[in-house]
């Protein structure tokens, strides 16, 4: 086996330059595409991830409706050229586990009951992947939601912290989730106080899982944030594009 | 800046004595927001004016919709909602309607453009509308846009003023559906594209204050170049 490279020097910085609670910058732009009903490009460091929505419209075929409420239909993708070789275009098993990944984490926001016999159709594009796309893709997810006007409990924002050279850093980028010791997603509600995602990948102790929770939520915190200013300064921007 | 601040979705609004409105829930003794828009209270209900909706029917509206399939007794009407009207054959043939006589395609084809109410509409069944009445029926001319429906109360103005100004302005007859389409019924391509100019202007600026003499401006803008031009010519 090959020596380890060291991933966290010893002033503390990450391979990119990051300090190990920092997370790669985000960019946010709604209203992406203009058919779809809500939609975002979602930019975290070289992750570039596109979210549409659809609806809330009429379900085909039809027995697989709800009396109740709505269904959330979310399909995740990676693109061809997402990845450092080319990826395989056919669904693979990993993308179809994220998709109910993302729709558990999304279902608990959306308020389906309001729409029975209705379908709610969410599309997350991954069009370059860098570690943490899951994450990224219902951060991404819930914009578009937002954006597309149907009613929630609040906005889902995502952030994964892991293990890497013995330290719990946050937002790992490839190199680190691949050559780190561990990786854990997790989805946070800020206004509800609640974690809609949460999943593990390698060892961590019971105290670096502690940790590692408070670091993620920290993170998610931020994210929130961004997402926040991004939903409001769309509307105040065209404004200012007036004066 | 808009003086009205902007919330989204789960941002607190107020806590203790409130009734929940318009996209709003309580949760835990605070109404929270549901949808991006601007928080209102009237006595104790807040609400929020969301900036992007949808169409969910309501008993009594007036919509436009579109001919999706035709039965034999039925049609579905496609009103841009989540749900497809339906529109019995006896609303359109009247009570002696009898399948095997009437012929559902003969009357109306996929495609028609119509104006209609609706009559039924609950959580458990789709909406059933009618086009007999006042003003309702097939639409046979005139030009069809569409709004988002949360700007719809913009358009029309208080006491439909907004709607009189551009109708007055451009010389037109506008129908406003509340599912946000709207048909607008002149001779003239020119009027017609003025309207929707002042359409798009109300839909990107409702939100903005003076909103009334920027729709005038622009209106008014647009007739003195046609003036010009037609001088020119």
């Amino acid at each position: 086996m090959s020596t380890k490279r060291q991933l966290i020097n010893e002033q503390g910085i990450r391979t990119d330059g990051r300090g190990v609670d920092d997370l790669r910058p985000i960019k946010i732009t709604l209203g992406y595409l203009t058919h779809a009903n809500g939609s975002v490009l979602y930019e975290q460091g070289k992750n570039k991830i596109l979210a549409a929505v659809f609806g809330p419209s009429e379900v085909h075929p039809k027995h697989t409706e709800l009396p109740d409420r709505a269904i959330l239909r979310v399909r995740y993708r990676m693109a061809p050229f997402s990845t450092e070789e080319r990826k395989s275009p056919a669904p693979t098993r990993r993308e179809i586990e994220l998709s109910m990944v993302i729709r558990n984490a999304l279902e608990s926001v959306v308020l389906t009951e309001l729409f029975p016999r209705t379908v709610i159709d969410i599309f997350v594009e991954v069009l370059q992947a860098d570690a943490g796309t899951r994450v990224a893709g219902v951060t991404a997810a819930a914009l578009a939601l937002a954006d597309a006007g149907i009613p929630m409990r609040g906005i889902t924002a995502g952030c994964a912290v892991g293990k890497v050279d013995g330290k719990i850093v946050c937002d790992l980028n490839d190199i680190e989730d691949k050559e780190g010791e561990a990786d854990m997603p997790v989805a946070y509600i800020p206004t509800l106080n609640k974690i809609s995602l949460l999943q593990m990948d390698g060892l961590m102790t019971q105290e670096e899982f502690k940790q590692a929770l408070s670091k993620a939520i920290n993170s998610a915190m931020k994210v929130y944030q961004l997402q926040v200013n991004a939903l409001k300064t769309k509307y105040i921007k065209r404004e200012e594009v007036k004066k | 800046m808009s003086e009205k601040p902007i919330v989204v979705p789960g941002e607190i609004l107020t806590s203790g004595y409130y009734r929940a409105g318009e996209n709003t829930i309580k949760l835990d003794n605070s109404i929270i927001a549901t949808k991006v828009g601007i928080p209102q209270t009237k006595g104790n209900t807040v609400r929020v004016i969301a900036l992007k909706s949808f169409y969910v029917p309501k008993i009594h509206d007036l919509v436009i919709g579109i001919v999706s399939e035709v039965y034999y007794n039925m049609w579905k009407v496609n009103i841009f909602s989540p749900y497809v009207a339906v529109l019995p054959a006896v609303d359109v043939f009247g009570r002696r309607f009898d399948p095997t006589k009437d012929n559902t395609l003969k009357k109306m084809g996929i495609g028609t453009v119509l104006k209609a109410r609706i009559t039924l509409f609950d959580r458990t069944q789709d909406p059933v509308i009618t086009i007999r009445g006042e003003g309702l029926g097939i639409i046979e001319k005139g030009f069809i846009t569409s709004v988002n429906p949360s700007k719809i109360a913009k358009l029309i103005g208080k006491k439909g003023s907004m709607l009189q100004k551009i109708e007055q302005l451009t010389d037109t007859k506008i129908t406003v559906g509340q599912n946000g389409i709207i048909l607008i019924e002149t001779q003239s391509i020119r009027a017609k594209d003025k309207v929707i100019k002042a359409i798009r202007l109300i839909e990107r600026e409702a939100h903005l204050p003076d909103l009334a003499d920027r729709v005038t401006e622009i209106l008014k803008e647009d007739g003195e170049n046609e003036h010009e031009k037609a001088t020119d010519q």
